[in-house]
């Protein structure tokens, strides 16, 4: 089984989901004596390439200089398929980011490749190639059966254990140039402005997540939102009352048509549960929910609950963290 | 200039999924079935776009692939301001067979501006915008969070990673809808209600297309442990079991 990789990379270094992705296909490839190939773009430094071969890929296509410059994405899409073809790759696998679930469509489009995205485990079956899959924002678990020879899929962040298994590293740099006939409306698209707010794409990968809602009762209660999850290395989010009422400084909320994650674990201050939110997360392994009522529908959905208002409750969780972290200092001394 | 918006229909939020006994089948009986999100977005912005540009905008009409329980929806979307509506008569079998459907009428009347959602709240694809970008050759613009029109050209903004960018860009185009492009659903006037009655809808029939994935099994997901209610002397294990969930 031949599987390519398409890794993203963040200022030249290899996304977190990326490594989860070669993690995956190695979990994939060992048993059914299969290959991994990743493909990434010219700005993955040295190091990066590196570490793409520590994580078990077994070749690094780099991908040519003009990969993405066209604000169109089929360009981008043409290399993917390009190699996929010239790899014979069966299993072609992106990571659900804003870039990955963006091309997976193209790619699979190109290659006319049954896609499955929200991916979070290995296949049930090879042959037929069948799959596990949430539909309905999580409500259900799907089975899907994948009936053509490639298969693109989609894993979700946070849903695969990082594992490290180093093999000689082999680089190709490849030079693609499209002979496909541009789009007839792609010449006329124009860049006109771009805006980095690097806290999105920290969002997407976090695998914890503190998030803020109504019940923090005011703009200043969210200072609890930003010094926990600063302390736990995690990211911050709100629901939509709190996004609507101006209290986190995002571009943005978790819910069904919001911004939808999938960490690790999941923190839910003063956030009711109601169900469009709950639709913003996929699967996390820990929720911890605080809220005034003890009837909350966010406490059928949590793992532990704590009843009680954010000011109290709020510093006594950063103290245990604070403490917990003291001891771990103290052990590791 | 003329705008498709591609909408789909998908059980409202609130409903609960029910499986068929042998877990082939979701039990769509008692579904009260609504406009997906994105596409009702899309469609939002659409009638607000040929509103303000009376001059610009010649026709709006919306598509959807389903049986005739879209219609529902399909009404709807006219009371919002499309101006008629097609339905291809199908099952929605899976992104591949849909973007196929809709290709069709694109290459049939051609529009200036396509617009789909993102995903559709069911089953969550991601696929259709973009697929349907490369079986029709239009250019796609992905993420779209607004949509501006300015003499002949058009204004967009879209989430790329970890930021924003804004485009121009000239039609012909397919636009893939994230939120934000309208701040909310348009509920429909009672005007546009009386109006829809006389709006056309027409019906097409399919062509052939394959299906890429099946989906061939449900099941509800495992329910959680029932949540354990702690106070402060149960702060320290929380502590310790997040830090092991999350892998530090």
């Amino acid at each position: 089984m031949r599987i390519l990789v398409y890794i993203e990379t963040n200022d030249g270094k290899v996304k977190k989901s990326g490594l989860e992705l070669l993690s995956y296909a190695k979990a994939l490839a060992k048993p059914n004596n299969g290959s991994v190939t990743a493909i990434t773009g010219p700005e993955a430094g040295t190091e990066s390439v590196a570490c793409l071969a520590r994580y078990g890929a077994e070749k690094v296509i780099i991908a040519g200089e003009d990969a993405g410059r066209e604000p169109g994405i089929t360009g981008k899409a043409d290399i993917v398929r390009h190699a996929a073809e010239k790899e014979r790759a069966e299993i072609v696998l992106f990571a659900s980011t804003v870039t990955g679930s963006t091309l997976a469509p193209f790619v699979s489009a190109k290659l006319k490749a049954g896609m499955v995205p929200g991916v979070y485990s290995l296949p049930l079956n090879h042959d037929p190639f069948t799959i596990t899959r949430k539909v309905f924002s999580g409500k259900a678990v799907a089975t899907v059966t994948v009936k053509t020879p490639v298969k693109v899929l989609v894993l979700l962040p946070n849903s695969f254990p990082l594992m490290e298994d180093p093999v000689p590293l082999q680089t190709e740099i490849f030079t693609y140039v499209s002979t496909r006939q541009a789009s007839p409306g792609i010449q006329g698209i124009r860049i006109v402005d771009t805006l980095k707010t690097d806290e999105q794409a920290a969002l997407n990968e976090a695998g914890i997540v503190v998030s803020g809602g109504r019940g923090l009762k005011s703009r200043d209660n969210w200072r609890f939102v930003e010094e926990l999850a600063s302390l736990l290395g995690g990211a911050t989010a709100c629901s939509r009352p709190a996004y609507d009422e101006g209290w986190c400084p995002h571009d943005g909320y978790v819910g069904q048509t919001g911004k939808v994650i999938s960490p690790k674990v999941y923190f839910a201050l003063g956030i009711s549960g109601a169900v469009q939110h709950l639709a913003g997360i996929s699967s996390p392994k820990l929720v911890v929910a605080v809220n005034t009522d003890p009837e909350a529908p966010i406490f059928r959905h949590a793992d532990y609950g704590i009843v009680g208002d954010i000011r109290e409750v709020m510093p006594r969780i950063i103290n245990a963290v604070k403490k917990f972290k003291e001891n771990a200092t103290a052990a590791g001394a | 200039m003329k705008i498709l918006v591609c909408i789909s229909h998908v059980p409202d939020t609130e409903s609960q999924i029910r499986i068929s006994p042998d877990g082939s089948l979701i039990d769509y009986s008692e579904i009260n079935w609504i406009i997906n999100p994105w596409d009702e977005l899309g469609l939002t912005r659409a009638a607000e776009l040929k509103r303000e540009h009376p001059g610009v905008v010649e026709s709006l009409t919306v598509v959807t692939v389903g049986n005739g329980s879209t219609g529902r929806i399909l009404r709807k979307a006219l009371a919002m301001g499309a101006d008629r509506a097609i339905r291809i008569d199908a099952e929605p079998l899976d992104a591949w067979y849909v973007a196929r459907q809709l290709s069709e009428i694109i290459n049939r009347d051609y529009y200036d501006i396509v617009l789909t959602g993102k995903e559709s709240s069911d089953f969550n694809g991601h696929a259709v915008g973009g697929i349907l970008a490369e079986l029709t050759g239009y250019a796609c613009l992905p993420n779209i969070t607004s949509i501006d029109l300015q003499d002949s050209k058009v204004i967009v903004q879209r989430e790329i990673e970890g930021g924003k960018e804004k485009l121009e860009a000239e039609v012909p185009f397919i636009a893939v809808i994230q939120k934000g492009v309208a701040s909310a659903p348009a509920n429909p006037s009672m005007r546009g209600i009386m109006e829809a009655r006389n709006k056309p809808v027409e019906v097409v029939s399919p062509v052939d297309a394959e299906q890429l994935v099946e989906y061939t099994n449900y099941k509800l997901p495992a329910s959680r442990k029932a949540c354990r209610m702690i106070t402060e002397e149960g702060l320290p294990e929380l502590v310790q079991k997040l830090y092991a969930e999350a892998g530090r």
